[in-house]
């Protein structure tokens, strides 16, 4: 049945979409801050690793688990060597730090093109079996991954969040900077786990979306933006809210060419972020007490 | 103090990864954009004289990349046997390279820059839209200008395309070759799924209202060439009911989730493709496992052409056993050889009409590709080399994802 | 706060001093622009090659300038540059391809087209921080790629619309060569005015704003008005960029301005020095010099781009013209030269 395929599509886009928009959570409550570099963070755990496997020979889990450190040393350089400094010379403008992470965007994108090569490669599936059918649809290895995993990151965020000693203070750094530096908080190892988790968690993101389609060193952008609007239709107020986003955006890209042709996306993703941006910028769900 | 550590730790990573980037240079396999520092290889110490330079446009990182770069580096290979057989005329040959990144607004500049770095002769490894723009250009230079893969006859007609010249069987031939083969299988509806790139637009444009000659075409699906996913379009194309798919695409990873799509979705409708993924080795590997079973592609390779064997064992032994050979590959050697055996007929290289003129008297070049026998002849007013569709042939691919053998219910006669 | 007073701190950014001294301070570089200007047009001849490379050149400054305004006065990043110098290269080439009206009217639409889409885009940003103007310029940029393919009877589609006219002023049409010219002496133009704009009234208020909203509130001007001028300027300079490309190649086509173009746009200021509009200018220079005419680098030309941009902002947040400025005072200050603030 074609309309399963469609809906496994749909779910199978938005997972990873929520992946990346938990990310950019993360790093927005630690740091006040979008770190557009995340989109690249995951190209470069899906690319990194599959150009150690296919060119390098490495096997496979050592692969896996280097190209998660690659992104995490990736984004802790980034708020260490350009974020931080450049925030700190601005006394917390936001303009410069946007323009160092667009700088960063690029750097990553020419730098793994440099690297790992400039043709796309296939992700690295981390677990073989034949292609499910489910009522009439097919679901892949890679998919199936995604479908399982997905839950179980957002799961343990939540626990995280709400049960670990550094989760509870991330989002008391979040809400005022100045104010948890003034309780005594370490606001600057709050900040540093957060870009770490933050960056482990499109790490994870990116291997486990790139089996889908392959991934080449300009796929980063497209995530980035999908990413940082899977946050916006979702909101900030909850931790489900980025998965709902990723959710709803998933399911444009599915359905609107479906209904409306192949072009439609384009413009209606345009059209849903205006919307958004202009009439609704804190989401569907949003924290019921804020500061 | 353990801020600085970090800092410093970090500061040696970011080291580390430049030296790393730095030390994997040389082995990119990717054309350099550079000029002269890439000339015709080491043997031009036994050759004297000035050497005959040769300009080519190559889109190395453009979206033509992927075909390009295959072409351009069996360029280099071929001009470095010449200058290791002694040259053309005795003179070293010299390449030169810039990458015009198949933009035709570039492509005029890039040109103009080759015939300022003193080109005699051009090779056009870019995108038949860009080609297109060069035209008046190379009209003015009085250069001849090859295209080893452009399939556009655009480029080879008036006007000012007395000194443009293409190989490869254009469009016109595609659409014959296609429809005899619907008529053998008895196709009537056809669903076409492309890639949006201006390529395969521009390729479209030529290409669908030849086949609309032979078929109803039902469904026309695009999507972005980096899509993740196209289960919409293929659902569009399956309530169409058609006979038979055709993918238009440049190949790579679009053409690959298109064809993983399409197998699971659409497994028992026949599959047919353009030349692209059929000569890009590469992204065979990208498919799952017998995502590629049965379908048919436009190849301009047939593997028992003794010219097309031999070129085997020259690229086998430049590049290593496992090296598979494309169609560009052939063209793109064919191209190297033309341009000498023009500059040898004509006596110098001085005189571009000269050399025009000598390329115009080539008749029955035996090519590199397509069918035994099949050759290639230049005149004054034919500037497309191909003598015949026999310089195509459809293919099939088998469950181990590689091409297996020519289709059987269809071929084109030669 | 601005891009400019952050990277300013140490030399002179007190707004109120540099508009009385303003005078003086916009004609000695304006000499100067001319001088290299000239000895730049000089170097390129009647060398055809070198011709495209200095409209090339070209078009890259007055997309940098297009984005200092917003970038530098009033702390806005856009990221929709590649679709303003589309929309005023496409500008050109409706108007030639679909009117008989003269080829400058197209310049002129592009601009006004161009910052109209600016405001927009701002208005439904305005409330929001920046990083909202930033996605939702990427995505109208992503979707006007699309569009310009989509919609063949308008612009074209994938082969777009060559054959563009002549530039043509009342019966003169314009060489090559006085088209050159003609280009230098615009960018040049545009770079004084700009930088005139910067250091007047309004340009003060505009950079003002950026530090203290409350001060300009109370004042009287809104806020968000302000920088939503200050995108549709940057726009409309951008726009200038594209038309003059289509009218010197005679052609456009949908990857003509691709996405890589927004990228330098933000690296072009920030690599010539946001202290000046001319820094745009010098950046674009050195941009096109790496990625199109220095052959070792073409291939890894973004690559080094963009780690030296990082490395400048990092630490030497006042960009080329900022040092040679600074190493020009040091100098005269040894000599014993007399120089005010």
């Amino acid at each position: 049945m074609t309309e399963m395929q469609l809906w496994l599509s749909a779910v199978e886009i938005g997972f990873f979409y929520g992946i990346i928009a938990l990310a950019y959570l993360l790093i927005l409550e630690g740091a006040g801050f979008f770190n557009f570099a995340i989109g690249p963070y995951a190209m470069v755990a899906g690319l990194g690793s599959s150009w150690l496997v296919i060119e390098k020979d490495l096997p496979l889990w050592p692969a896996v688990g280097l190209g998660i450190v690659m992104v995490v040393v990736l984004s802790l350089v980034t708020e260490l060597l350009i974020i931080r400094p450049i925030e700190k010379r601005s006394g917390g403008g936001e303009l410069p730090a946007l323009v160092a992470v667009a700088a960063v965007l690029f750097t990553i994108e020419q730098a793994a093109g440099f690297l790992f090569g400039r043709r796309h490669l296939p992700g690295q599936l981390l677990w073989r079996f034949d292609p499910l059918e489910v009522a009439g649809g097919f679901v892949q290895p890679s998919a199936a991954l995604l479908f399982l995993t997905t839950p179980v990151i957002f799961a343990a965020v939540w626990l995280w969040l709400r049960f670990g000693g550094t989760g509870r203070m991330l989002r008391a750094v979040g809400d005022n900077a100045d104010a948890a530096g003034l309780l005594g908080l370490p606001v600057s190892r709050i900040r540093i786990t957060a870009f770490a988790v933050g960056g482990a968690l499109a790490a994870i993101g990116g291997l486990l979306f790139a089996p889908k389609a392959g991934v080449g060193f300009e796929s980063g952008l497209a995530w980035t933006l999908a990413g940082f609007l899977a946050l916006v239709i979702g909101g900030t107020g909850s931790i489900v809210a980025p998965l709902l986003g990723g959710l709803l955006l998933g399911g444009v890209q599915v359905f609107v060419p479906f209904y409306l042709g192949s072009a439609a996306p384009n413009y209606v993703i345009l059209l849903i972020a205006l919307v958004f941006f202009a009439f609704k910028p804190e989401g569907l769900f949003t924290r019921r007490v804020r500061a | 103090m353990k801020k600085k550590y970090l800092r410093l730790l970090a500061l040696l990573m970011v080291f580390g990864l430049v030296a790393a980037a730095c030390g994997d240079d040389d082995s990119g396999d990717t054309a350099s954009g550079g000029d002269s520092s890439d000339d015709g290889g080491d043997a031009g110490d036994e050759l004297t004289g000035e050497p005959i330079i040769i300009g080519m446009d190559l889109d190395s990182t453009g979206p033509g990349a992927s075909y390009s770069t295959i072409a351009g580096d069996t360029v280099k290979d071929a001009i470095d046997e010449l200058n290791e057989n002694g040259g053309i005329l005795g003179r070293p040959v010299e390449l030169i390279i810039e990458n015009d990144e198949s933009d035709p607004t570039k492509t005029p500049a890039v040109i103009r820059k080759l015939l300022d770095q003193g080109a005699d002769v051009l090779i056009l490894q870019t995108a038949s839209a860009a080609t297109i723009q060069a035209k008046p250009i190379i009209q003015e230079a009085g250069k001849i200008a090859l295209a080893p893969t452009s399939i556009s006859q655009t480029l080879a007609e008036a006007p000012d395309a007395d000194f443009t010249y293409v190989l490869a069987n254009p469009i016109s031939d595609f659409i014959d070759v296609y429809c005899g083969g619907y008529e053998a299988a008895g196709i009537e509806t056809l669903a076409v799924m492309s890639d949006a790139t201006t390529t395969i637009d521009g390729v479209n444009q030529l290409l669908l209202p030849g086949l609309e000659e032979c078929v109803d075409i039902v469904a026309e699906e695009k999507a972005e060439v980096d899509a993740a996913d196209v289960t919409a379009q293929i659902a569009r194309i399956k309530s169409s009911d058609p006979d038979a798919i055709f993918v238009s695409s440049v190949g790579g990873n679009f053409e690959v989730v298109v064809q993983n799509t399409l197998a699971q979705q659409m497994p028992d409708t026949p599959r047919f493709s353009i030349a692209s993924i059929g000569n890009q080795p590469a992204t065979w590997e990208l498919a799952n496992p017998g995502a590629l079973e049965g379908l048919i592609f436009m190849s301009n390779l047939d593997p028992t052409n003794p010219l097309t064997e031999e070129l085997v064992d020259f690229l086998a032994e430049r590049r290593g056993d496992d090296y598979v050979i494309t169609a560009y590959d052939a063209q793109a050697y064919d191209t190297v050889q033309l341009i000498k055996m023009a500059i040898e007929a004509a006596g110098d290289v001085e005189d571009g009409e000269a050399v025009r003129d000598a390329l115009n008297e080539i008749s029955g070049y035996q090519a590199h590709f397509g069918q035994t026998g099949f050759t290639l002849s230049y005149s004054a007013d034919k500037h497309v080399g191909t003598d015949g569709l026999c310089g195509l042939s459809l293919v099939q691919f088998g469950a181990d994802n590689t091409p297996e053998k020519p289709w059987d219910t269809y071929q084109p006669p030669c | 706060m601005t891009m400019s007073e952050v990277h300013d701190t140490d030399t002179t950014s007190d707004p109120v001093s540099e508009t009385v001294r303003g005078q003086t301070s916009t004609l000695l570089p304006l000499a100067v622009a001319i001088v290299v200007g000239v000895i730049g047009l000089v170097w390129v001849g009647g060398n055809a090659f070198r011709q495209d490379l200095a409209v090339l050149a070209a078009t890259y400054a007055l997309v940098a300038l297009g984005m200092y305004v917003p970038f530098v006065m009033a702390g806005s990043l856009s990221l929709a540059y590649s679709a303003y110098a589309g929309i005023g290269a496409y500008a050109v080439a409706i108007v030639s391809d679909k009117t008989g009206m003269p080829l400058w009217t197209g310049w002129i639409a592009g601009s006004i087209v161009a910052a109209m889409v600016a405001v927009v885009l701002g208005m439904a940003t305005r409330r929001v921080s920046g990083f909202y103007l930033a996605a939702v310029t990427l995505l109208f940029g992503t979707a006007f790629e699309t569009w310009l393919v989509d919609a063949p009877g308008i612009t074209g589609g994938s082969g777009g619309i060559g054959g563009i006219r002549d530039l043509e002023f009342f019966g003169w049409v314009p060489s090559r060569g006085a088209q050159v010219i003609a280009a230098t002496a615009l960018v040049i133009a545009v770079a004084f005015v700009l930088d005139r704009l910067r250091q007047s009234p309004w340009g003060v208020l505009v950079r003002t704003m950026s530090d203290v909203p409350m001060v300009v509130e109370a004042s009287g001007s809104r806020v968000p008005t302000l920088d939503i001028v200050a995108l549709a300027i940057g726009a409309m300079v951008a726009s200038l960029g594209g038309s003059l490309f289509a009218t010197f190649v005679g052609g456009v086509t949908p990857e003509t301005f691709t996405l890589s173009i927004v990228f330098f746009a933000i690296f072009m200021p920030l690599i010539g020095g946001l202290g000046t509009a001319y820094g745009a200018v010098v950046g674009a220079l050195i941009v096109v010099e790496l990625t199109l005419n220095f052959p070792a680098v073409t291939e890894s030309g973004r690559l080094i781009l963009a780690v030296g941009v990082l490395v400048i902002l990092l630490v030497a947040p006042r960009g080329v013209l900022g040092y040679l400025d600074a190493g020009r005072h040091r100098i005269t200050e040894q000599f014993g030269g007399r120089r005010n603030g």
